[in-house]
């Protein structure tokens, strides 16, 4: 990377402000609307995208998607409905936040994290792209298996009150996200007959039902979402409270950075997502926290990490698509087709050919950021007033939209059905005491861990010894078994402090 | 359950337009489609069902397909998508919720298709309830590893596979390329072992770093990792465009085997009741189908949609017929596989 | 009646006796769900068998843990059986499963009615029930309501949903 060409890529995108704040709006906006993402808005653009200048389509295709996973977190905090499974670790902190009153502060707490997170990575991606693309090559189905555990840990601590109710549904969780075609054989398992659930269990219409219709059903007991005092400091709120939400998070700059570099080199795992970095940021965060008994109470740091990290994730997720000219994920396999069309030459080609479009890509994203932060922030004041809004009014409109976007991804009715039976499965669930979060780690991680476990498998001809036959993924091992232990031990050692003290 | 969205129809519209430039003469009422207008069929939009994701390869190819097509109908088309079970969703909607009018169309892929058919005992039954009649784009199998991989040749694979596993990364066991591979072991006894990696992205991501030894897959989704790997074979007669692919030398060539194509050939099927019924209108399908063939108007609508027409054949009902019995033939015959180890 | 509904809501102050019973309902499900799968996966693969044999077998673990915790606590006094968890006023309950049920219909009539008259008729209809008034009031809000969702999802996102008479009224007028 020469100054030079730094300094031209910069250029190259500013020149397009215009148009990457026209993207980053859309992409708020729809990585809000549960069932909608990145990549049904870019493939319904693909005229678009396809009939303008390449670096014009790319620039427009990397703002939407960038900003998309900033929009998702808006809802998981406001309404408890994550826009995407990359929020879904948001809503652990962010809505008893909201539910206190702070909702400005929580949503200032997510586009400060998000917004400086995903700048960082994708500065920091410009400069060791082509180390970051080696992660590639040494985290392969076994690492992964040991990546997705840390995230699969979460479920034992984050029902803090009933840790033995929340490794329950974690387990039936996983069980759900084990229902469809098996990973190597295709044998449909537990379908219950319906062809619908031949590819696995649904994760949106899922999410939808766990989060948004058994949380609308929830909240007709009472007539606002807010506590009393929650209404009457949201009542009082102003700028002041957007004041608030920056210092809390830049003070925790620090966190903000390590969580997203967790997020940034998840994402350079062809495969892996942004709801694996979220939950496994959160789960890192929470074990060196001094406070790990704050955590799902609203407390900021429960914010920041899922959300720098998801937007860490969209920094690493375009780079095995730029380098090895394979799509790590979804939408960047729609952003293959684009330049395909366009005819760019992928893989290490297109940093001899052309590295101004290769690098222009952080470039853009860096800058999207950069405008999201000016055009964002400010909304922060108006957006929270929906949890004023009361709940007669506000559960018909979550139950009707969200259905929709249970609708969308796939466009079956039967994913409507999917998100009711979840939504009456989660009102049970919350009114017995049961982790609705927990339940859906296991059906988004469960799934993946299941594809890496017997992919490893019969890479090995069978073989359990190969899950401790690479040297990183014994770190990792390690790594895990301490992140077990820690908190056991750091439990041990404060009790002991307190009898000390008598 | 359907849902057609125009917003689709007008954005092909767009793609094309875009691509063209002025060639939007592709989309107006040609003379030779009204000649056929004698029952006046087709007098509205055909109603394409795909049984794979909206954008994917197969998506790609009936739009760039029937970009050629419509001038000669005279009409346009209206696309839903049906994805999962492997198309077996798309196909049971097709045969079930789908009027027998020759209106109704599904496009698909005979190789991948007719192995689903072959192992999950779908609710309706080839070739009683429905032919493929039209096949318009083979893609075919091959093998590749990744650039700095030790195996030069197929022989070099072949070898190491007499003294180890050698692992090869595909999108799932019920493929076409899966079955190729099979039958490669089979024929030269080799430990050959098919991961499935249940997509076509993954699985190519896994040979180039360095999770497998190889990568059996479509040549055509391969062509933008052209660049890091090295094609070893390919299942079919003769490779398509060498030039793009190492000058990779039919497996039959190189083994001299008797391998069957195993290609995914992306066809039209229609409703057996439907030719039955209107037997006129399946005629003015089959006949536009030539005359857009002849035209030349496909190879040109392929390239202005951005994709190779290396890859475009013609393949009539006979022959999409005997491609589909040989693929429910393998399947069954490497159903100890397809089923367990 | 102003309590949080936080992920784990419970009773504002726990009672001095635990209720248990309504718990068990999500372990219980969970076992008859565990058995339909373990009876689907029969005869495939031992490979495709793994993962469900084991989760099961973890599950079984842990709801006789739940369930021996459940026995000792009514042992000791600490916990009596009830349902009460669940239990809601009359009034509550019509409101709640009033609009599930409407939901249910929405779903069901979606492909029939298309999405915009559905939404219309979906959120017209719970907040009717729900005792949002004046109508004025509560008509404004739903027409506003469906008409955002027209122009957001069918308009501006072109999004697959059903189309029906609104959506084809609209479209012969705009074009």
């Amino acid at each position: 990377m020469t100054l030079e060409l730094l300094v031209e890529i910069f250029l190259g995108a500013a020149s397009y402000w215009w148009l990457i704040l026209i993207a980053t709006t859309v992409g708020i906006i729809i990585g809000a609307i549960p069932g909608f993402g990145a990549q049904n808005t870019i493939i319904m653009l693909l005229p678009f995208t396809l009939a303008v200048p390449v670096e014009m389509a790319l620039t427009f295709m990397v703002a939407i998607y960038v900003a998309s996973h900033m929009g998702s977190g808006i809802p998981a905090i406001l309404l408890n409905i994550p826009g995407t499974g990359g929020a879904a670790a948001t809503t652990i902190d962010g809505y008893p936040m909201a539910q206190k009153g702070m909702a400005q502060q929580a949503l200032v707490l997510t586009f400060v994290a998000s917004t400086l997170g995903g700048f960082i990575t994708s500065f920091i991606t410009i400069f060791t792209i082509g180390y970051l693309a080696q992660i590639a090559f040494y985290l392969h189905s076994v690492e992964m298996v040991v990546i997705m555990l840390f995230g699969i840990t979460l479920i034992a601590v984050i029902a803090a009150k009933d840790p033995l109710k929340g490794l329950i549904s974690g387990v039936i969780g996983l069980l759900i996200g084990a229902i469809g075609a098996d990973h190597i054989y295709s044998a449909p398992r537990a379908t219950f007959g319906f062809l619908e659930l031949y590819e696995g269990m649904p994760i949106i219409p899922a999410l939808i039902g766990l989060f948004a219709i058994s949380e609308a059903l929830v909240m007709l007991e009472n007539r606002s979402m807010l506590s009393a005092e929650g209404r009457e400091r949201m009542l009082k709120a102003g700028w002041r409270e957007t004041g608030e939400g920056i210092r809390m998070a830049l003070k925790r700059w620090t966190h903000i950075t390590w969580t997203s570099v967790i997020g940034l080199v998840v994402g350079a795992v062809p495969g892996a997502g942004a709801s694996i970095g979220a939950f496994v940021a959160y789960q890192q965060s929470r074990l060196y926290s001094k406070t790990p008994e704050a955590y799902g109470t609203g407390h900021p740091e429960g914010i920041i990490a899922p959300e720098a990290a998801n937007n860490g994730v969209a920094s690493g997720s375009l780079i095995p698509l730029l380098v090895l000219a394979v799509p790590g994920g979804t939408t960047a396999a729609v952003m293959l087709v684009v330049l395909s069309y366009h005819g760019v030459p992928l893989g290490p080609r297109l940093f001899v050919e052309d590295p101004g479009l290769a690098y222009g890509v952080f470039a853009t994203m860096v800058l999207s950021y950069l405008i999201m932060m000016v055009t964002i922030l400010p909304m922060s004041r108006y957006l929270s007033r929906v949890t004023l809004v009361g709940t007669t009014i506000l559960a018909p409109i979550i139950i009707g939209f969200t259905l929709v976007g249970a609708f969308s991804p796939r466009a079956y009715i039967f994913d409507m059905g999917v998100a009711l039976s979840f939504g009456v499965l989660g009102y049970i669930m919350r009114k017995t005491g049961y982790h609705v979060v927990a339940m859906l780690i296991g059906i988004i991680l469960g799934p993946l861990l299941e594809a890496n476990f017997m992919r490893a498998l019969r890479l090995s001809g069978g073989e359990y010894s190969v899950f401790f036959g690479s040297n990183i993924g014994n770190v990792l091992w390690l790594m895990l078994l301490a992140s077990i232990l820690f908190p056991i031990y750091s439990n041990w050692r404060r009790k002991r402090e307190r009898e000390a003290r008598g | 359950m359907t849902t057609t969205h125009r917003k689709l129809i007008s954005r092909r519209g767009l793609m094309k337009t875009a691509a063209l430039g002025g060639a939007s003469t592709l989309f107006a009422p040609s003379l030779i489609g009204r000649a056929f207008a004698q029952d006046s069929f087709p007098s509205r939009a055909l109603q394409v069902l795909i049984p794979i994701s909206e954008g994917g390869g197969v998506d790609r190819s009936a739009r760039a397909f029937n970009a050629a097509w419509g001038p000669s109908l005279g009409v346009g088309f209206e696309y839903s998508y049906f994805p999962g079970a492997s198309g077996q969703v798309g196909y049971e909607t097709y045969m079930g919720r789908r009027d027998a009018d020759a209106y109704n169309l599904l496009f698909g892929a005979i190789g991948p298709e007719m192995i689903m058919y072959a192992t999950q005992n779908p609710g309706y039954t080839f070739p009683d309830d429905y032919v493929y009649f039209a096949g318009v784009n083979a893609d075919d199998s091959v093998i590749w590893v990744a650039e700095n991989s030790p195996f030069q040749t197929l022989e070099d694979l072949i070898e190491e596979g007499q003294s180890r596993r050698v692992n090869f990364s595909g999108s799932r066991l019920p493929h076409p390329s899966s079955i190729a591979v099979f039958l490669l072991a089979e024929a030269t006894g080799a430990n050959f072992n098919v991961v499935p990696y249940g997509g076509g992205n993954a699985a190519r991501s896994a040979a180039i770093t360095g999770e497998v030894d190889a990568c059996c897959t479509f040549m055509s989704s391969s062509l933008s990792v052209a660049d890091q790997v090295r094609f070893l074979t390919v299942f079919q007669d003769e490779n398509q465009i060498p030039h793009l692919t190492d000058d990779a030398r039919p497996a039959n060539d190189i083994l001299g085997t008797d391998f069957p194509a195993l290609d995914g050939l992306r066809a039209y099927a229609i409703h057996r009741a439907a030719i039955e019924a209107h037997p006129e209108r399946y005629q003015i399908l089959k006949d536009t189908i030539a005359e857009t063939m002849e035209s030349g108007r496909y190879e040109e609508a392929t390239v202005a949609a951005g994709l190779s027409p290396d890859f475009n054949v013609f393949r009539n009902e006979e022959e999409c017929t005997r491609s589909a019995m040989q693929f429910i033939e393998l399947a069954n015959r490497f159903e100890h596989l397809l089923r367990d180890a | 009646m102003a309590e949080n509904t936080t992920q784990e809501s419970q009773p504002a102050k726990p009672p001095k006796q635990k209720r248990i019973g309504a718990d068990m309902i999500i372990p219980v499900a969970g076992l008859v769900f565990g058995a339909y799968y373990l009876h689907s996966i029969a005869g495939l693969p031992a490979m495709a068998q793994f993962n469900g044999r084991f989760l099961v077998a973890l599950m079984v673990v842990l709801v006789i843990v739940l369930a021996f915790r459940m026995a000792w606590q009514l042992r000791r006094g600490e916990a009596r059986f009830s349902f009460a968890d669940l239990a809601e006023t009359p009034q509550t309950a019509i409101l709640r499963w009033g609009v599930l049920g409407l939901a249910v219909v929405f779903t069901l009539g979606i492909p029939y009615a298309g999405f915009t008259l559905s939404i219309f008729l979906f959120l017209t209809l719970s907040m009717f029930l729900l005792g949002v008034r004046p109508w004025t009031k509560m008509l404004t809000i739903t027409v506003i309501a469906s008409a955002i969702g027209y122009l957001l999802f069918i308009v501006a996102l072109g999004a697959r949903l059903p189309r029906g008479p609104v959506e084809n009224f609209l479209a012969g007028i705009f074009g």
